[in-house]
């Protein structure tokens, strides 16, 4: 990638003609015709309404869109807020790759939005993916106003899903940052946030953009670095927007992989921030809360737990390097019960996530495997979990995700204790 | 006439063979045992010298960034890269010594097995380097077809993810009699066979007996609903 992306005549050009904006608001793009337009209008709206006497600019990051997405975009715009469109161009490998939720590229628009936000001087930033669904005005309000006015450095979204909905998060990302890092942040790959001024320099002189694999999960990056550098980090209601998933949903595997592979990978970078956490404490949330949603979705559970049996019987060798021979035992011991009544004790689940973790750092397993070689466990644990929690009310579910956060916090010291171990 | 018998038939060529046995044990024997006693000297001289060099540049650290560590790993060799390359330079100090020390012996057929085993090791080296990293391609790539058929929910995913194996292995051992020209015509007339049979095989057992099969995974993938086949919920 290179150092400046902002190369574009025309966009230098728009750019130096807008000169200084307070808020920058970055909409990635990538064949959205469909979409476009309701969320450039919402921006836009969001923004005259919300804040009127501050100077804004909405940039377009399209990744080579072919229908004409930039043009609608363009179109869309309306009020006294321009907006430029960045054009780069999408590796076709990144185009084809399914997995992770959000843009093939989106690495590339994210650093274009940074860059503008430094160039203009920006006080606020926010990032709105353009294929996403349900964005209101108020979403600008909500993800810059604690930028601006509370101090914010980073604000998380917080949308009101289904309680089986984003269960690599419910289950793993969330009990496991907030048990390292002490900062109940609940949804830190949300898609969509806002960030300070300084906090987008800050990431933008990050050694990420130089690395010649692939990015990390960037929100579970942002959010991560935030807290380990001690930023000022919030989340922000944001009703019942989901991010794009273009028309598709993502590949559990991929998606997995990065998400927990970011976590793990952080894990190492910032281990002096999170290896004497203690104790945890919420952050600042902003905007009313929503319910979340109880209607019956279909969910194959017998599916989940048939993936985790498999995964009893034939990854007992890939398992055995990565894992003690405790937590193997043990996950051999879960093997038996039926559909039904099959349990998997968050315990166990904990252990399983730290020696995974573990294993991760020692390098025991190519990490890719190890990463794969985690899927069945946490489908069997997400089988236990819509199992445990079929008829629960809202309440209810939420009390068993803070239970399993608790249990996360109660069993760092395993993961203490055996980090630097030698490997066996 | 009976005394002059004994000494010139038989008393002399035994002296003769005495002294050359002698000789031989006093010369050549000893130069051989002196050449393999110099060689193992000198092989862990050499291996002491590369593992003190390679751990102080952090060979280790460089080949666990760069993932030799795991390829070692996933291969189950327990050893670290710097031993690993210690071990390599010692037996090949070692086998070139051991043909010194044949040579020394200085005996007629000997020596003419010498200069063709001169002239066979590098084929000998490359045929050894290229069953090692098969071995270690053949484990990673079966990990990975473990790995991949346990989460797309395949059936007999231990034995699809060996017969990978088995077949990167084959194939690296065929590659290895090329490189040391055994059997040339034979091994590629018996592997383009087996591959043959095998693809075909694999096409009429998928075309015939999983075609609904087929079908559900390719609808799955090209509309994208239900991927994994786990219901309508998002798991990130």
């Amino acid at each position: 990638m290179p150092d400046d992306d902002l190369n574009s005549e025309a966009l230098a050009r728009e750019l130096d003609r807008a000169r200084r904006a307070e808020i920058v608001v970055g909409i990635p793009s990538l064949n959205s015709a469909r979409t476009i337009g309701p969320v450039v209008e919402a921006v836009a709206t969001g923004l005259a309404r919300h804040f009127p006497a501050v100077p804004c600019v909405i940039l377009n990051a399209d990744g080579g869109s072919r229908d004409g997405t930039p043009e609608l975009a363009q179109h869309a715009a309306g009020g006294p807020n321009p907006l430029l469109v960045a054009r780069h161009e999408t590796r076709p490998l990144y185009r084809l790759a399914a997995g992770y939720p959000g843009f093939p590229g989106r690495g590339d628009a994210l650093r274009i939005v940074l860059q503008a936000a430094e160039r203009l001087g920006a006080r606020a930033c926010a990032l709105v993916d353009g294929d996403v669904r349900g964005i209101t005005p108020d979403w600008m309000q909500r993800l810059l106003d604690p930028v601006i006015r509370e101090g914010m450095d980073f604000v998380a979204p917080l949308y009101a899903r289904h309680k089986f909905d984003g269960m690599i998060t419910t289950s793993l990302i969330y009990p496991l940052t907030r048990a390292l890092y002490g900062r109940r942040v609940r949804q830190a790959v949300g898609g969509h946030f806002g960030l300070s001024g300084p906090f987008a320099r800050r990431l933008l002189r990050s050694g990420i953009w130089h690395h010649a694999g692939a990015l990390p999960a960037l929100d579970v990056w942002m959010c991560t670095t935030a807290i380990a550098d001690g930023l000022q980090v919030g989340q922000a209601h944001l009703g019942a927007g989901r991010r794009g998933t273009r028309g598709a949903p993502e590949a559990l595997s991929t998606s997995f992989a990065q998400a927990v592979g970011t976590v793990f990978g952080l894990m190492e970078e910032y281990r002096p921030a999170w290896w004497a956490v203690v104790a945890t404490a919420d952050v600042p949330t902003f905007g009313p809360p929503q319910a979340v949603g109880l209607e019956p979705v279909s969910v194959n559970v017998d599916r989940m737990i048939s993936t985790f049996r498999q995964g009893v019987e034939d990854l007992a060798p890939v398992w055995r390097r990565a894992l003690s021979g405790e937590t193997c035992a043990a996950l051999a011991g879960l093997e038996g019960d039926s559909a039904t009544d099959f349990r998997f004790p968050a315990d166990l689940w904990a252990q399983a996530v730290y020696d995974c973790a573990i294993a991760y750092h020692q390098r025991r397993i190519p990490r890719r495997h190890l990463l794969r070689a985690m899927i069945p466990l946490y489908l069997g644990r997400a089988a236990a979990f819509v199992l445990h929690t079929a008829s629960s009310d809202a309440a209810a579910v939420e009390a068993e995700i803070e239970a399993v956060c608790r249990v996360f916090e109660a069993m760092k010291p395993h993961l203490l204790d055996r980090w630097d171990a030698r490997r066996p | 006439m009976n005394n002059n018998y004994w000494d010139t038939e038989i008393l002399e060529p035994l002296r003769r063979f005495v002294d050359q046995a002698v000789t031989f044990l006093l010369h050549n024997f000893l130069a051989m045992l002196v050449v393999l006693l110099v060689g193992v000297l000198v092989a862990y001289t050499a291996r002491i010298v590369l593992s003190l060099g390679l751990r102080l540049l952090g060979f280790d650290r460089f080949c666990e960034k760069h993932g030799v560590g795991n390829a070692l790993a996933s291969a189950g060799i327990a050893l670290s890269p710097t031993g690993v390359a210690g071990r390599v330079v010692f037996w090949t100090v070692m086998m070139v010594f051991l043909v010194l020390s044949l040579a020394a012996l200085d005996i007629a057929p000997m020596n003419d097995l010498v200069s063709r085993l001169f002239v066979f090791l590098p084929q000998l080296l490359a045929a050894l380097v290229i069953l090692v990293l098969g071995y270690v391609v053949g484990v990673f790539l079966q990990r990975a077809t473990l790995l991949a058929s346990v989460n797309a929910g395949l059936p007999r995913a231990r034995v699809l993810a060996s017969t990978v194996q088995t077949l990167v292995l084959l194939f690296t051992v065929a590659m290895a009699l090329e490189q040391v020209g055994i059997g040339r015509s034979i091994v590629l007339a018996t592997f383009s066979v087996a591959f043959g049979s095998v693809g075909l095989a694999a096409a009429f057992a998928f075309g015939y007996a999983a075609r609904d099969f087929a079908r559900s995974v390719l609808e799955r993938h090209l509309t994208g609903a239900d991927r994994e086949g786990l219901g309508e919920i998002s798991h990130l």
